[in-house]
């Protein structure tokens, strides 16, 4: 099984998935600096503001990407070959852009971008960001030519979130669904006896979803269906492409997770979930684990600071408290041990597991990353600082 | 009194006056623990709590050693807790339920959910599964014993992340916006009701004193109230580290590191320095999220316990 120095040489997608809060953004972000640092044109597509981290990359971030000047990189003393670009997902604009694009006329584009069932999809929906963050993707390989796009997708406990996004605007946009509303458009055309049987049955679901929704707003969402009617088979169209691309031995999927129990639960539950549905699976990340692989003898070491600190009357609390910290840190690095083995357990997991080391802070700058990006198996080479 | 000179015991019985209480967080901040430790101490004050979850799969039962149920399981955690009740609300369950309620006759819900034009709707519709687990909350929040007490005097409820729970709070206005007349818009209206009063309905944001929780936090402290028109009624700190050296001993530690004859022990120093670095930041984090959010404070200390023992030393750490 590939390690992650493989994949990111390899692939054309990188996929972290796992749930919030465990250092997606970090991780995605290294990943694309070991892609970079390989020779590659690589793309980091994230959803979190890492605000500190662009800060520190010399890169605003938005919603096009940005190259990371390759002076930042020398200026830190890495050897970076390749191109690394970064950019923040804004859902609601590349929604906007996708209907302009696609819209067959400019009159046809603005009836969408006014109709308020697509303004509360576009800016409000739960699962417009997934979808926007697949499109984004499809729009970067197809037009800007990387050779690697790294995406940090949205926290998810259920990783089939985005990889179903497409469908999810599809199926919205499904053409039976379509005809089905478009039918009751007030200029519509009944066409055969076919459609006007249909039309006939389907008037009292009709009814139904008017009581419901309230007749104004069923006019509403029919207008909406009459103007992206014609649209709708380039949105499948994509979808699909998307989705065989994502299912194919070009992408893979990374599960991100902290060695939290309840966590690394998770992880595997999406790693299961990855495998019953046929999507490639690269590896885990580990973030935050407690790591004593540089702690010598904690006997030795106390002995050591007693002697030095001779009749100081705070010694003995000292090195009380020193014992106790490191006895902590000692049982949090067994029991982070412990989890890790079980993961690989409960996911049936023999690949790829990388582990970052718990830091007592967010990683902001490029040394930092570098640091991360080598933990993950990467080789960046240093090189004479100007 | 100022908020911040309130004892948190007096604080937690002021948060626990209103009746619903919406935990909401940056993925990872323990947001889940949070609740379930409200919902403890609001039963061991004797109350009739449910503790509700919104979302396709349920952890908080297992925080708290109990099976999860299914949709509204309203499984009751009796050997120690008579009075608090677990519940997960699956949308899909609670849109079945919300179809009922506003088409009445069971032939037309299943007209709805059968006819295949529409479960594909219902599936992509905007906002509808949102729309429909609000509506299960207000349902339970208007729920009355036989007797005609209500039947859960708390309800506290585990929220979805932040943007996904501001899109949730949002979906009744959202609605609102585009539908003005039919049972729909009278459901909406009920909904965005309780959730600006504030007697029966509360905001807890939860994070944790790092960067860029603290920095979520304000931002949707901010689009709380302005976007919504909420103003958050508490924010909880999850994991403060305590403080470790006496003012004595941290001198000690400077005085001794680097020196030569500490060399085989310097890491251990270090290992307490970088704890104690951590602690000086977190408190002028803690310091800025007192000058940028409004409103009153609460802390819960770095516990070091896991599952059923994390939510009781957490609820013992409000004033439980």
């Amino acid at each position: 099984m590939p390690s992650l120095t493989e994949l990111v040489a390899e692939r054309e997608i990188l996929l972290c998935t796992g749930p919030g809060g465990v250092g997606k953004t970090t991780t995605s972000a290294a990943i694309g600096l070991m892609a970079a640092a390989q020779g590659r044109k690589v793309a980091v597509l994230t959803i979190d503001p890492a605000r500190r981290l662009a800060d520190a990359l010399g890169v605003a971030l938005d919603n096009q990407p940005r190259q990371i000047d390759p002076s930042v990189f020398a200026a830190a003393g890495l050897n970076v070959p390749g191109e690394l670009w970064a950019l923040m997902l804004d859902a609601a604009h590349t929604f906007d852009d996708l209907i302009q694009r696609l819209a067959p006329d400019r009159d046809t584009a603005r009836r969408i971008l006014h109709n308020v069932v697509y303004t509360q999809m576009s800016r409000a929906l739960a699962g417009t960001l997934e979808y926007m963050a697949v499109e984004k993707l499809f729009d970067l390989r197809s037009r800007h030519g990387f050779d690697l796009v790294v995406v940090d997708t949205p926290p998810s406990k259920n990783v089939l979130d985005f990889v179903e996004a497409p469908e999810w605007l599809t199926r919205f946009l499904d053409e039976r669904v379509l005809r089905w509303f478009v039918m009751f458009h007030p200029e519509a055309q009944t066409h055969g006896v076919k459609e006007a049987l249909l039309k006939r049955t389907s008037k009292m679901v009709f009814d139904v979803l008017a009581r419901v929704m309230g007749r104004e707003f069923l006019n509403e969402v029919i207008g909406f269906m009459v103007a992206i009617e014609g649209m709708a088979a380039e949105f499948r169209r994509r979808a699909q492409d998307i989705q065989a691309l994502l299912r194919s031995s070009r992408a893979s999927f990374l599960v991100v997770a902290t060695s939290d129990p309840f966590v690394l639960r998770d992880a595997a539950y999406l790693r299961n979930e990855i495998l019953q549905r046929g999507i490639p699976f690269g590896g885990f990340v580990v973030n935050r684990v407690h790591d004593l692989r540089d702690m010598p003898e904690i006997a030795h070491a106390t002995a050591v600071i007693r002697a030095a600190s001779a009749t100081d009357p705070s010694a003995d609390n000292l090195i009380d408290k020193l014992a106790r910290v490191s006895d902590e840190l000692g049982r949090r690095a067994t029991e982070d041990r412990n989890a890790i083995a079980m993961l690989r357990v409960e996911a049936r997991w023999q690949g790829y597991i990388g582990e970052l080391p718990l830091l007592g802070e967010e990683v902001t700058d490029l040394t930092g990353l570098a640091q991360l990006a080598r933990r993950l198996g990467g080789t960046i080479e240093t090189v004479e600082a100007p | 009194m100022t908020p911040s000179a309130e004892a948190p015991a007096d604080r937690l019985g002021a948060l626990l006056q209103h009746r619903v209480l919406l935990v909401t967080g940056k993925g990872g901040v323990g947001k889940s623990t949070v609740a379930a430790s409200l919902a403890l101490a609001a039963a061991q004050r004797g109350k009739r709590v449910l503790l509700l979850e919104l979302g396709a799969r349920s952890v908080t039962g297992e925080l708290l050693g109990a099976r999860s149920g299914q949709h509204v399981a309203q499984l009751p955690l009796p050997d120690r807790f008579p009075t608090l009740w677990l519940a997960h609300l699956n949308p899909h369950q609670a849109l079945k339920e919300y179809l009922r309620e506003q088409l009445k006759l069971d032939r037309l819900v299943s007209l709805a959910t059968d006819n295949k034009i529409l479960a594909r709707l219902w599936q992509a519709a905007p906002s509808i599964n949102e729309m429909a687990l609000l509506n299960a909350l207000l349902a339970l929040e208007r729920d009355t014993l036989g007797d005609g007490r209500v039947r859960y005097e708390q309800i506290v409820v585990d929220m979805p992340a932040t943007g996904h729970a501001l899109a949730t709070l949002g979906t009744p206005g959202g609605a609102l916006g585009m539908i003005r007349v039919g049972t729909l818009a009278e459901r909406a209206r009920a909904i965005d009701v309780m959730l600006h009063d504030p007697r029966r309905t509360a905001v807890v944001m939860v994070t944790l004193a790092e960067e860029l929780p603290v920095n979520e936090t304000v931002e949707l402290d901010r689009a709380l109230r302005e976007q919504l028109r909420i103003t958050p009624a508490q924010l909880i700190v999850n994991r403060v580290l305590p403080e470790i050296l006496t003012t004595a001993e941290r001198a000690l530690v400077n005085r001794l590191s680097g020196t030569e004859a500490v060399a085989d022990g310097q890491h251990l120093l270090d290992r307490v320095a970088a704890l104690e670095e951590r602690r000086r930041l977190q408190l002028s984090r803690l310091a800025l999220l007192k000058t940028r959010i409004a409103a009153p404070l609460l802390e819960i200390p770095e516990l070091g316990e896991r599952g059923p023992a994390l939510v009781e030393a957490a609820a013992a750490s409000l004033g439980a």
